[in-house]
């Protein structure tokens, strides 16, 4: 097993780790750090995979997508988090369930 | 390339804090958890020999992003009334449901694994024709040529993506807010002193990674986000920062590096007949251009953005807003 390979493994469990805790867990800040945490396995993978070069140096291509992705992925985290505390200071929700049950309120 | 004992360690240790750091209750420690996340990603980085791509975890990805969340809960709880309920975080009603989305989620990661199984383990990539390149490029960092003049465009979308999200984190909040001013009721001298100490250090850092991208790790991100940096110290440590579109100056700081980078590209498309192609003669200085106005530009973005995750856009009353008394 190369470095690559055992980057690349990493990388795809980091994933998985992370798309199973954005479905499981309530909180609206937990999501986001499992987006976070999404991306970065992504990540890890594609440079895990530009590493496999005969030769010594990586391929350039790969670390400038993903230098874009991270700052892309720090841009939508940002906005994802000034949405999430413009909808708590209207309506205190931080859960899916708390937004349900705000709705219901102002129904009545 | 054999496999260092270090690599197995530290990839053990990765896969261990990601588990934990979704898992445990307290939502402070999870955010810490993060950021060390973070940085030990920055450590898989420079084994996976990509010590730009470190430097762009280490001061945006896992720091930058860390302030944002711990500015968000900080804001969340400060005005939270209710003791924090501990059910919140815990797993979705039943037993059945979460045991079968872990076996799926691992059928989908085995799926995965099988895929990246057959790819093979030595390829012919970019590399040549990066390297081939590079003398016409105008940098001597085969990433920096990448990302200013090979692939440009991507780059020029990606501080489009910036603006408009400043956009949109403007458009959420307030429109009446000219300048934030905080100001701590009890001033802490460690954040005082940090800052006097520190800020023009980080601003001569700064301003070197933005030099050292030519010809080394560095580039105009990372440049940014260390000057983002003293920004969100200066807020943090009570200072005045005119956050806002009311003022023809900031519109023009936070649009120039979007601007400058279209120009450039007109401005070119006329010689070459293509948008965003070089002359090469002149391809050093205008990526240098290029990366300065864009450094700017993504300071000034981070740190609204980082105010505008913390509450501070969220003004009630006209002109000055002062956040009274809050330790940020």
């Amino acid at each position: 097993m190369t470095s690559a390979t055992l980057y690349a493994l990493t990388g795809i469990i980091i994933f998985i780790l992370g798309l199973r805790g954005l479905i499981i867990y309530e909180h609206f800040l937990r999501k986001v750090i499992a987006i976070n945490v999404m991306g970065t396995g992504i990540f890890m993978f594609l440079i895990a995979m530009a590493d496999r070069n005969t030769g010594a140096a990586p391929d350039p291509v790969p670390h400038a997508m993903v230098l874009t992705g991270i700052v892309v992925a720090v841009s939508a985290t940002a906005f994802i988090l000034a949405l999430i505390v413009r909808l708590y200071d209207a309506t205190g929700a931080v859960t899916f369930e708390d937004i349900y049950q705000h709705a219901k309120d102002e129904e009545q | 390339m054999y496999v260092d004992y270090f690599d197995y360690v530290l990839a053990l240790i990765l896969i261990f804090l990601t588990w934990q750091m979704l898992r445990v209750k307290d939502l402070l420690t999870s955010i810490v958890l993060f950021i060390i996340f973070g940085m030990l990603i920055a450590l898989a980085w420079m084994q996976l020999k990509a010590p730009d791509i470190a430097l762009v975890e280490a001061v945006i990805g896992s720091a930058l992003t860390g302030v944002l969340f711990l500015g968000a809960l900080g804001y969340i709880e400060s005005k939270s009334q209710v003791v924090y309920v501990e059910k919140k975080n815990v797993l979705i009603t039943s037993r059945v449901y979460t045991i079968s989305l872990t076996i799926l989620t691992a059928f989908l990661g085995f799926i995965l694994f099988l895929t990246m199984w057959k790819l093979p383990e030595q390829q012919v990539g970019l590399h040549h024709h990066a390297m081939s390149a590079l003398p016409e490029s105008g940098v001597k960092n085969p990433v920096t040529a990448v990302i200013l003049n090979f692939r440009g465009y991507d780059t020029l979308l990606e501080i489009g993506v910036l603006l408009l999200v400043v956009i949109a984190v403007f458009a959420l909040n307030a429109t009446r807010l000219v300048i934030i001013n905080t100001s701590l009721k009890r001033k802490s001298r460690i954040l005082a002193a940090f800052l006097y100490l520190l800020s023009p250090l980080m601003v001569l850092v700064g301003f070197y990674m933005l030099w050292a991208g030519g010809h080394a790790p560095g580039g105009a991100f990372q440049a940014g986000a260390m000057l983002a940096g003293v920004g969100i110290l200066m807020l943090m440590g009570g200072g005045s920062l005119p956050l806002s579109m009311k003022f023809r100056v900031m519109r023009f700081i936070y649009a120039i590096g979007f601007a400058s980078f279209i120009c450039v590209g007109i401005l070119v498309g006329n010689e070459t007949r293509h948008f965003l192609q070089y002359p090469p003669s002149l391809a050093k200085y205008l990526i240098f251009m290029i990366e300065i106005f864009a450094t700017i530009s993504i300071a000034a973005t981070l740190v609204t953005l980082f105010a505008g995750c913390t509450g501070l856009l969220l003004a009630q009353e006209d002109h000055v807003v002062k956040v009274k008394g809050k330790s940020l």
